[in-house]
């Protein structure tokens, strides 16, 4: 393996060994080992297909792996005996970003922010508005409050995607290709909001087509190919001539391999 | 031809005696229809959709006059205490039980119609299962079943039509006694087809307002 864990940043908040997910004859994902240390920012790419989608929703359980285990603060559990309590922390600690912004359609993107805030988390009305306007203005959103998701471009509603997967406070945020469903003019502003984010030290696991910014923004590189994480590594070493040549192969198309 | 108007017009105004009751029926039956048949619509996600949809077979396959007999004439004769109910309460329960066969219809189709990621997007954010049908799915659906629902309405109205053989006085009811007494059968029944119509035209008029009003948010930019 080319990955070697930093030691800097071992504390483990989540990991999951030997996911597997398949669906009819096809296995999406072939035992899968994943693990995440604290402050981390980890990119998954691969081609389309390979299981990058699949792996980042089984880490909140969105998909349900058929086997696999889970561990979370020292406690680790295979997925037949995944407890209800277990779910709700799992989908506590993350917080998750679609490619297509999944944001609630009938909503104004104040209450997107607020509703779950409010229903999931027991905050008050009051605090709930408040901890959402400060979100929203991170985001630089915060003239957007009134607004319904389709009056919004593409950039500014998965920007409210970000700020309302940020005002639950998740120790992890999981980005599902968040700049893929984007027109190109629009992917910077995105991009920025996340690499900010990883400046302020956050946790992030991004899937991602976005070679550049994989290669600027990430401590590790997972690579993924047909349902198994074919490689890992940091960016200088897999966006290497040193890297498998199923890597070199699929890096080429993006003109990067060799830095 | 022997039309007269004024026989016409003073069988529209005899009318509005009646329009209250046939409104009233309309509604608490719509009421009671969209209630059931939301739950129903609901409940067809489940294991009990195979019994779910006899149901919704039986009230959408039958002609309501048939339910309607059924319910005030024949089933006393099972369950006594069915008797004990007025023609009203039995017409308004009659009804708004057919009504809830077609608004289940709408529901599911319309629950189908929501993206999936909304469901996904709640799950993420913390939501129970019940909390995402309340407050994500449901209300997405309303929004996409509207139109079908405002015919369902224009329906259960019509319908309340036929409930003068149980011997309600509604708007026909009245009508068809004024006709047997004054023999202007062609007056008296275009001035209470008129009443229906306005009716109709009122309530299309309602629920394209509640349409548009729904669909605000969803110009696009």
């Amino acid at each position: 393996m080319l990955y070697e864990s930093n030691d800097l940043k071992s504390v483990p908040i989540l990991k999951v060994t030997g996911l597997t997910k398949r669906y009819g004859q096809l296995t999406v994902l072939d035992q899968v080992d994943f693990e995440l240390s604290k402050g981390e920012v980890v990119a998954i790419i691969g081609p389309s297909g390979s299981g990058k989608s699949t792996l980042i929703k089984s880490l909140n359980l969105l998909v349900k792996p058929d086997a696999g285990t889970y561990e979370i603060e020292g406690t680790s559990l295979t997925i037949q005996k995944i407890t209800k309590a277990f779910q709700k922390s799992l989908v506590e600690k993350t917080g998750m970003v679609f490619q297509n912004f999944g944001l609630f359609s009938h909503l104004t993107v104040l209450k997107n922010l607020t509703l779950p805030l409010v229903k999931a988390k027991g905050l008050s009305e009051k605090e709930a508005d408040h901890r959402a306007k400060n979100v929203l203005q991170q985001v630089g959103l915060e003239d957007k409050l009134a607004s319904f998701p389709h009056q919004l471009s593409g950039g500014q509603q998965q920007r409210v995607g970000i700020a309302r997967a940020l005002a639950l406070e998740p120790e992890v945020l999981l980005l599902d290709e968040p700049t893929s469903a984007l027109d190109p003019e629009r992917v910077g502003e995105v991009l920025e909001v996340i690499k900010a984010l990883s400046r302020q030290g956050f946790t992030m696991v991004v899937v991602t087509h976005e070679m550049q910014f994989a290669k600027k923004v990430a401590d590790r590189i997972v690579f993924m190919d047909e349902g198994k994480i074919i490689t890992q590594g940091a960016p200088e070493t897999i966006f290497s001539n040193h890297a498998p040549e199923r890597v070199k192969q699929f890096l080429n198309r993006f003109n990067l391999y060799t830095i | 031809m022997n039309f007269k108007p004024e026989v016409l017009v003073n069988a529209f105004v005899e009318l509005t005696k009646a329009l209250p009751r046939t409104l009233l029926i309309a509604i608490i039956a719509m009421a009671i229809g969209l209630i059931l048949g939301t739950i129903i619509g609901i409940l067809r996600q489940t294991k009990l959709n195979k019994m779910l949809g006899v149901w919704v077979s039986f009230f959408r396959g039958t002609p309501l006059m048939i339910q309607l007999f059924l319910f005030f004439f024949g089933l006393p004769q099972l369950f006594p205490i069915i008797g004990k109910l007025s023609a009203f309460q039995s017409a308004v329960l009659v009804m708004g039980i057919n009504a809830s066969a077609y608004v289940a219809e709408s529901i599911r189709g319309a629950l189908g119609a929501v993206d999936s990621l909304q469901s996904d997007a709640a799950y993420t954010v913390g939501l129970t299962k019940l909390q995402t049908l309340w407050y994500i799915v449901l209300p997405q659906a309303m929004k996409i079943a509207l139109p079908s629902l405002g015919n369902t309405f224009i329906g259960v109205i019509q319908g309340t039509s036929l409930t003068f053989m149980l011997g309600i006085s509604d708007l026909l009811g009245l009508a068809k006694m004024r006709a047997a007494q004054n023999y202007r059968f062609f007056e008296v029944y275009l001035a209470v087809g008129i009443w229906y119509w306005l009716i109709v035209m009122a309530v299309t008029f309602i629920n394209k307002q509640l349409e548009n009003k729904m669909a605000a948010g969803k110009e696009s930019i």
